[in-house]
């Protein structure tokens, strides 16, 4: 429903003239995010294939747009790596109306998006009765938790991508459940996950004491 | 008949029995006053008491000797213990207290900083930061010791959902170890997840 906008123009009444007059500049700011609110800078705008510049460091380029009421136009946006536009463009179409007062409605910003390609995810594992235990994830150890049970690690993936979260207590066979692992989905989004994993500490049954010698006397 | 009139049976577990046959062959001492069995007294042994007899001066010495030596070695040993335990928890009283001041200035606004070396730039600042470059070193070489704590600390604050608060304390991690990438990108998720990128009506107090 964006792709409409509505648009103010200076003079609609050109056309009884003999002569056309040029199409009216219309000021428009196009800010680009990688997430809302978030801006990116050096994304290429180009209006009906012809190219208006890159977005500075706060992700916003100023420029104008020549076109008159009913034309539309198509808006494209070439990304900077790492992030993906789009795979539509943005078809905007310019319509005049009347203003009651004199008012001056300002620059016309209009928001693209460039999506990034992978997320960051990161992970705090806090095992009780589980230290020094290797961390896995997706079968590569990746941390070890401390003396506190307490390892964070940190890593970057496409959104959606599963991460398999496991707790090698190989060398701890006392420690029950043994090999926990969790099952995570990285959202559209950096993301925090946490593992909670409790242990218990299997008891070593109680061993029988040793049967005695018995010693038989013979007269 | 040269075989000893016991006869052991073993059970059919692995476990054996060792029996001393001395007792057995040994000839039986005799019984002496209220059935009490002592040795017979050698020749050879009496020598020996009534030599003893003889020396109690000297032996009486050697005993304090070797009670003294004993006594001293035991006191220095306990000085030095005493010594080394001292010195230890003076080491890491002064390394907690330099932590513990790195960290209020970490955490401290920045602008205050700026105020404080801003009078004499020439001379101050330089001192100022050579002292805190000094300090900072210092700490970030024996922040080991606490690092467990402020992980297991930031930990619970996430846990906890205190995001503004694990943002702190994982910027302090990452001040304190710039090598690790995993504390810089927890500063990066925290931050985005507060919005401290954005404006400045939508981010939170904690971004500052």
């Amino acid at each position: 429903m964006r792709t409409l906008i509505l648009l103010v123009t200076a003079g609609v009444a050109t056309s009884c003239q003999a002569t056309p007059a040029p199409a009216p500049a219309i000021d428009m700011v196009f800010a680009v995010e990688s997430d809302p609110g978030l801006r990116l800078g050096q994304a290429r705008i180009s209006v009906d294939g012809r190219v208006l510049g890159e977005t500075d460091s706060k992700g916003l380029l100023r420029t104008k747009v020549y076109g008159r009421p009913g034309q539309q136009l198509r808006v494209e946006h070439d990304c900077p790596d790492g992030h993906d536009a789009p795979p539509e463009a943005k078809l905007l179409r310019l319509r005049s109306f009347e203003g009651l007062g004199e008012h001056d409605l300002g620059a016309l910003e209009i928001t693209l998006k460039c999506r990034p390609q992978q997320r960051l995810a990161v992970f705090i594992v806090r095992a009780k009765k589980g230290a020094n235990l290797p961390v896995l994830l997706d079968g590569q150890i990746v941390a070890q938790t401390n003396a506190s049970g307490v390892a964070q690690f940190s890593t970057s993936a496409v959104p959606g991508t599963d991460f398999i979260v496991e707790l090698d207590t190989r060398n701890q066979p006392k420690l029950r459940p043994q090999r926990p692992s969790h099952l995570m989905t990285l959202p559209d989004a950096n993301e925090v996950f946490v593992v909670n994993q409790s242990f218990d500490v299997r008891k070593e049954p109680k061993r029988r004491g040793s049967r005695r010698s018995r010693i038989t006397k013979i007269e | 008949m040269n075989e000893p009139p016991t006869m052991l049976i073993w059970d059919t577990d692995e476990e054996r029995t060792l029996v001393d046959q001395a007792p057995f062959t040994r000839p039986r001492p005799a019984f002496e006053g209220l059935g009490q069995a002592s040795a017979a007294k050698s020749p050879s042994a009496l020598d020996e008491r009534a030599q003893q007899q003889s020396e109690p001066g000297s032996q009486a010495l050697s005993a304090l000797l070797s009670r003294y030596k004993r006594q001293i070695t035991e006191t220095v040993a306990a000085t030095t213990v005493l010594c080394v335990l001292g010195a230890l928890a003076y080491q890491q009283w002064q390394l907690a207290e330099a932590l513990r001041r790195t960290l209020t200035e970490m955490q401290a606004p920045r602008q205050e900083h700026v105020a404080e070396r801003s009078p004499d730039p020439e001379h101050g600042g330089q001192t100022s930061n050579r002292r805190l470059l000094k300090r900072e070193a210092l700490v970030r070489e024996l922040a080991g010791d606490e690092r467990e704590e402020l992980e297991r600390q930031a930990a619970s604050l996430i846990a906890s959902n205190d995001f503004a608060a694990a943002l702190s304390q994982y910027q302090t991690l990452a001040a304190l170890f710039p090598a690790d990438r995993t504390f810089r990108d927890f500063v990066t998720v925290l931050r985005a997840k507060l919005r401290c990128d954005r404006s400045p009506q939508a981010a939170s107090s904690a971004c500052h």
